[in-house]
């Protein structure tokens, strides 16, 4: 067992240290998260009731946005020098590296959103008893968002314009995760409300979404590695 | 797959899609003009939608194409990936145009029927949500097949992305059945039987036909082009090598 998930760890951290190396290309995406949410309210006008009641949509939708172009140059660079195809020779299973990768942009695309998350949240008007949903429902449709980005960028790998296609591919497969991600954060403001009554119920509309959330996570989990391995496979053929 | 592997001769191919397709052609001309005539004259108008229940007899068909359409494009997409029959490959990209066609004409028929009835074009519910995402693929395999230089480069791509969007197919189907949305529930494809009354039964299912001859012919149409541009393509880069 050992031997499987050996080369798996090193291609995680291999990943994130040559990211560490370029900071700047992780604040460049997140500067533009940051910019995207701050397009709102210049557009729609500074009502705070109104963009509390939006932030959680918005948020979700810079997520995704943001996110985009660095997924798409998730796996350029490296079918350009070759790695890819080391990884294809080598003896540990192609799927396996290939979660592997996922969970390291997980740590080097997503994580920097989620944290600036919450920030943005108090600048819209959340309440405070809401950011820790927001973490939560960010940090696991995040894993949703690079699971699907994976796949589509190891599909349009090698295409004329690789960018363009991997959004026409990505967001149509995400808008579930955008109507659960949404609808969670959004049903946590009336779960602390029924919260206050004494006729409040035990489990809140927020914790359905985040089990629906949760099982599409697994399913991508199990359907997005092999589809990733495949794809990379016929671009190196 | 005995079938299948006599039909993978391009010639042969060839010679049994000519004589189906202007069989398809007639049978198609012949339930479009009857299935019109009676969708929009010789059937009784709805006690409660009136008139309007009359684009149901373009809508529901071409849902339905939508949808099968996508199935077989996902079936090319295995036994080409499976079997590497490059017939199955240009099968795929044929249907791509059509189904998405048909996508787009349940979208915009479903419009026209939501203002009058719903009181508004478009409502953001399951059913919709879900077709619109099928619509979406189609325009994404669309672009993968075609995004690459060589033309062949595409196809596996665009298969397993063909795959991939497979899930979306029961989402549509069910999402009457799991969310309470605006959409009438199934009334025609149910276990207990159609609940629709024969009189517009009828005029449904023979536009469901007229569609289908046509998607055949289209389709085969698109196919026997898409051989003979391959064969062009083929020919030109032999000539510039040689």
């Amino acid at each position: 067992m050992r031997g499987i998930f050996r080369p798996c760890f090193a291609v995680m951290l291999a990943d994130i240290r040559s990211a560490l190396r370029y900071p700047g290309d992780m604040l460049s995406g997140l500067s533009f998260f940051i910019m995207i949410t701050t397009l709102v309210p210049l557009g729609l006008g500074s009502d705070q009731g109104e963009l509390a009641r939006i932030a959680p949509a918005m948020i979700w939708i810079a997520v995704m946005l943001a996110s985009l172009p660095q997924m798409d140059r998730l796996f350029t660079r490296h079918a350009k020098d070759g790695v890819l195809e080391q990884m294809l020779v080598s003896p540990a299973p192609m799927a396996m590296l290939m979660l592997a990768r996922i969970l390291a942009a997980w740590v080097i695309i997503i994580l920097p959103l989620v944290l600036a998350a919450p920030i943005l949240g108090l600048m819209f008007g959340l309440p405070v008893h809401m950011l820790a949903g927001v973490l939560g429902f960010l940090a696991m449709g995040g894993l949703c968002l690079v699971l699907i980005g994976a796949m589509a960028a190891a599909l349009s790998l090698g295409s004329r314009q690789s960018g363009i296609f991997t959004a026409i591919i990505v967001l149509p497969l995400s808008m579930p995760v955008l109507i659960f991600g949404v609808a969670g954060i959004s049903a946590i403001q009336t779960d602390h409300a029924m919260a206050g009554d004494s006729t409040g119920a035990l489990i809140g509309a927020s914790t359905g979404h985040i089990m629906l959330l949760g099982a599409l996570t697994l399913v991508l989990l199990v359907l997005s590695p092999p589809v990733t391995a495949a794809a990379i496979r016929f671009s190196e053929e | 797959m005995l079938m299948f592997d006599y039909l993978a001769n391009p010639t042969r191919f060839r010679k049994i899609t000519t004589a189906i397709f202007p069989v398809a052609v007639l049978v198609s001309a012949i339930a479009l003009t009857f299935g019109l005539y009676l969708a929009f004259f010789a059937s009784p108008a709805d006690y409660q939608q009136g008139d309007t229940v009359r684009i149901m007899y373009i809508h529901v068909p071409a849902a339905w194409m939508a949808m099968m359409c996508y199935l077989l494009m996902a079936l090319s997409a295995v036994f080409y990936l499976v079997w590497r029959h490059p017939l199955a490959d240009i099968g795929a990209r044929a249907m791509a145009l059509p189904g998405a066609g048909f996508a787009l004409i349940t979208l915009l028929t479903g419009s026209f029927w939501g203002r009058p009835m719903w009181g508004t074009w478009w409502v953001w519910d399951a059913r919709l949500t879900s077709m619109l995402i099928l619509f979406f693929l189609y325009l994404g395999y669309m672009a993968l097949a075609d995004g690459f230089e060589r033309a062949e480069r595409g196809s596996k791509p665009a298969s397993l992305l063909l795959l991939v969007g497979v899930i979306n197919l029961p989402i549509i189907k069910f999402s009457v059945d799991w969310w309470n949305t605006l959409h009438q529930g199934s009334s025609v494809l149910r276990l207990d039987g159609p609940s629709i009354d024969p009189a517009m039964l009828k005029p449904l299912l023979i536009m469901a036909l007229a569609m289908l001859g046509w998607f055949i012919a289209i389709t085969i149409l698109r196919m026997n082009t898409l051989i003979i541009r391959r064969r062009i393509t083929n020919l030109e880069s032999r000539k510039s090598w040689s």
